[in-house]
């Protein structure tokens, strides 16, 4: 019995084949959605509750605008650090390796992972709008706005997610990935303006006005208040491209010596 | 040492995994219990091992009930599963002592017997190796040395060599045998017609949680028939020529995706000269013709009239 | 007992290198953490933010802790080793015991880091060793009545998917979370909206670290502390005898 193979297809159908694998997988893990999405809508409900009427008589704004985008770069942080944690697994059980033995595009798996990120942080920075609109957040910019606002924390967590690929899958324990988490979500806080800068210890102010997470959270929080946040978005997109360029090749070695070492539990 | 008396075990949902089994392994023997997965193997050890309680009837190990005295059974025998029950954290060595200590041995005693045991179980290179790293055969072993750090009464290993290389498998197959011959009762389940066959004095054979047969390798050799002897045609076209001409013998029957004629040889070699001859005399091409031992299916087919699984 | 000291000491070993470092590096942090980001946005009208932070720090990491039992205790009693241990002529309770004493371990070690921590940012001890003795005694029953009711849920659903894939904790992120930031452990009552106080006044991590914080200060209302140790005491009976029957079970 014989088939007709279909021609070769191209690297993007391939990719959203890949992407649509992971779909399936966070459908049957609960962890992963739940990490994604429920946590930071539930953190920022309940940092507003906490802390909303404090900062407000503090600092005269309202803190929403940058806690919005502060839970929503977090919770995709979060995701793909889940994500991540399932890498090990999948490298020592040989899965890894019977899909890069497939007669695809070398990088077609590799896309699709971060395609399926990119998606599930789209659906979580909308989400997590939503819910901060509904918590009282006034979102005064237009349409191109609300789109760029809902693309920053894609274009972070891109490489955010590179980068917990580039150390899950040479980790021989996963504590290390949650040591790289806690700083990247912590500097996103401190990023927010809740606190206020002012508030932080003197010594931590140059950091945290030259790290990546600050422009991020800057830019998004400027679209929100209708203006038009050229500087930031531009320290941002560099961050991102140098983030990129030291990550990305990083990830696609450790990727394939991964899926070359084939296995040993399996 | 073991005995059963109608026992049966209920799942929920009114799943009847075992109906009525009965039979007794004497001490110091090695009895197989046969048959294909999902049989009943598996529940009946984890029944007289006390993971589970037999929802009628009675068990009992070395003298002690399942279900009123489950601790002096525990006391008596020592179990290996299907995997691997390791501490996947620890290297070979390790994983000796703790199960030493767990028995009750102190420290260096416990030290003491893991050396011996490496040394008996040929695992020297690999001890100090954490059991990740080991293959499937070198797991096996440490597996069953961990069973045997204190020598039980009543050893049950559940599939014990599925899985394994050939040399593995004759290794764990010796070690049965001396264990046997020092007294301990053993009872395994396997899969393989030919591992009941060579190592134990008695097989029950299950089938969908039944007992269908009980009896030494022997009865069932005589029950079953010794071998069958293979006739297959280079011309599959000739299938049916040959097969009539064998109609007669006993058990002929045509297998045409295995492009076979298979006849019970009843009398060895002079059933094959048999068959032979009349297929010479048919001037069909042979492509091969054989003797070989009965499979699982077959005995099944003998026992109970149509083909298990 | 040796068969709990050996099982005791395999789970030490097992999380030396992850899980008791992360036992100190956690509160620590997270301590940190939240006295940064909120000690001048918090009022809590005469004390430091630090000493007022400590005890819900501590809970914390106790509730954390919990979900990580769950996951081990799922995880013990359904692998191979846990289900072969049963065969073996050792106390039913063993494991049981074994998982516990290492909760009390950790929760110790937590404990000592956190204090170490808070002293590090100003946290002192006012009472005398009798409210040390106190406060160590309520957070280690806390520690062992939660781990209790973990583990009564992990080996509960350990023959379940979820308790085969260590999701269970990861859903219990979220309520824990909730239950320790809508608390009067993070700020007083009055930060909150009005619709929410009675939540915050009342849950159990409030009256809890309420407690914590006046044996802290040395003077600590006695219904509070009657109150948070029958809780606690009541919740080992209730959750231990829980835990006991579901290790005891047999199908």
């Amino acid at each position: 019995m014989t088939v007709n193979a279909p021609l070769r297809s191209s690297l993007v159908s391939e990719s959203l084949v890949f992407a649509g694998q992971q779909f399936t997988h966070w459908r049957r893990n609960p962890g992963v959605p739940t990490q994604a999405l429920l946590f930071p809508t539930f953190l920022l409900i309940t940092y507003y509750l906490l802390v909303g009427k404090s900062v407000l008589r503090i600092t005269g704004t309202d803190s929403l605008y940058g806690l919005v985008p502060t839970c929503a770069i977090a919770g995709a942080f979060s995701g793909a650090l889940a994500v991540g944690l399932t890498l090990p697994y999948e490298r020592d059980f040989g899965l890894l390796s019977s899909l890069w033995v497939l007669p695809v595009n070398r990088a077609s798996a590799l896309a699709g992972r971060l395609i399926a990120e990119a998606i599930r942080t789209l659906v979580g920075t909308a989400l997590i709008t939503a819910v901060g609109i509904g918590l009282g957040l006034d979102f005064q910019g237009g349409p191109l706005a609300v789109l760029l606002y809902l693309l920053v924390p894609v274009m972070v967590v891109l490489v955010f997610a590179m980068a917990v690929i580039a150390i899950a899958v040479r980790a021989k324990r996963l504590t290390m990935l949650i040591w790289l988490g806690l700083p990247a979500i912590t500097a996103v806080f401190a990023s927010s303006g809740s606190p206020p800068v002012e508030s932080l210890p003197s010594w931590m102010w140059p950091l945290l006005r030259f790290q990546p997470m600050q422009p991020i959270v800057e830019s998004m929080r400027t679209l929100a208040e209708g203006g038009l946040p050229w500087w930031p978005l531009l320290w941002g997109a560099l961050w991102t491209l140098a983030g990129a360029a030291v990550v990305g090749p990083l990830a696609v070695s450790g990727y394939r010596a991964a899926a070359e070492s084939g296995g040993g539990l399996g | 040492m073991i005995e059963l008396d109608g026992v049966a075990k209920k799942f929920d949902g009114n799943i009847l995994a075992l109906q009525d089994i009965s039979f007794s392994v004497p001490t110091g023997s090695v009895c197989a219990l046969l048959g294909h997965n999902g049989a009943g193997k598996t529940t009946t050890i984890n029944i007289l091992s006390t993971l589970m309680r037999p929802s009628y009837g009675t068990a009992v190990v070395a003298g002690h009930d399942v279900v009123q005295d489950p601790g002096g059974v525990r006391a008596s025998i020592s179990m290996t599963g299907q995997v691997a029950a390791l501490d996947w954290q620890l290297t070979g060595r390790e994983n000796l002592v703790m199960f030493a200590r767990l028995r009750g041995l102190r420290r260096k005693d416990a030290h003491a017997r893991a050396d011996a045991l490496i040394e008996q179980f040929d695992l020297a290179d690999a001890a100090d190796r954490g059991v990740t790293t080991y293959s499937g055969g070198m797991r096996r072993r440490v597996d069953i040395a961990a069973a045997l750090v204190v020598t039980p009464r009543v050893l049950f290993l559940d599939e014990p060599t599925t899985g394994l290389d050939p040399r593995s498998r004759r290794t764990v197959w010796d070690l049965v045998s001396s264990l046997a011959a020092q007294g301990v009762t053993v009872l395994l389940t396997t899969q393989y017609l030919e591992e009941a066959d060579v190592l134990s004095d008695s097989i029950v054979v299950i089938d969908h949680g039944r007992v269908i047969a009980n009896g030494t390798a022997d009865d069932l050799k005589r029950r079953v028939g010794f071998s069958y002897c293979a006739v297959s045609p280079v011309d599959p076209a000739d299938l049916s020529k040959i097969l009539a001409a064998v109609a007669d013998l006993t058990d002929a029957q045509a297998d045409e995706e295995a492009n076979t004629v298979s006849v019970l040889a009843t009398n060895g070699v002079a059933t094959l000269s048999e068959v032979f001859r009349r297929v010479d005399q048919l001037k069909v091409e042979l492509a091969d013709i054989s003797l070989r031992k009965p499979t699982l299916d077959e005995v099944f087919l003998h026992l109970t009239g149509s083909s298990a699984g | 007992m040796t068969a709990v000291a050996v099982l005791t000491e395999r789970i030490v070993r097992d999380t030396l290198r992850d899980d008791l470092p992360f036992a100190i590096l956690a509160p620590a942090g997270n301590f940190i953490i939240f006295n940064l980001a909120l000690r001048n946005v918090i009022d809590t009208g005469g004390i430091g933010y630090p000493q007022y932070l400590l005890p819900v720090i501590i809970v914390q990491v106790t509730l954390l802790g919990a979900l990580t039992t769950v996951d081990r205790a799922a995880r013990d009693h359904q692998w191979e080793l846990g289900v072969r241990l049963r065969t073996m002529p050792i106390p039913t309770l063993a494991p049981l015991i074994a998982r516990m004493l290492y909760c009390l371990i950790r929760g110790a070690v937590a404990l000592l880091a956190t204090i170490a921590v808070g002293y590090a940012f100003g946290f002192r001890m006012f009472g005398g060793l009798g409210h040390l003795a106190a406060f160590t005694t309520l957070v280690l029953a806390l520690t062992l009545a939660l781990s209790l009711g973990a583990d009564a849920t992990g080996v509960g659903i350990s023959g379940a998917a979820i308790g085969r894939t260590g999701g269970a904790s990861q859903i219990l992120l979220v309520p824990q979370m909730l239950l320790v930031m809508l608390s009067t452990g993070m700020a007083p009552v009055d930060s909150f909206p009005d619709w929410l106080r009675g939540f915050v006044q009342h849950q159990p991590v409030s009256q809890v670290t309420e407690t914590l914080r006046g044996l802290a200060a040395g003077n600590v209302a006695v219904s509070s502390l009657t109150a948070s140790l029958a809780w606690c005491i009541g919740l080992v009976v209730v959750f231990g005898l829980i835990a006991m029957r579901m290790q005891r079970r047999v199908r």
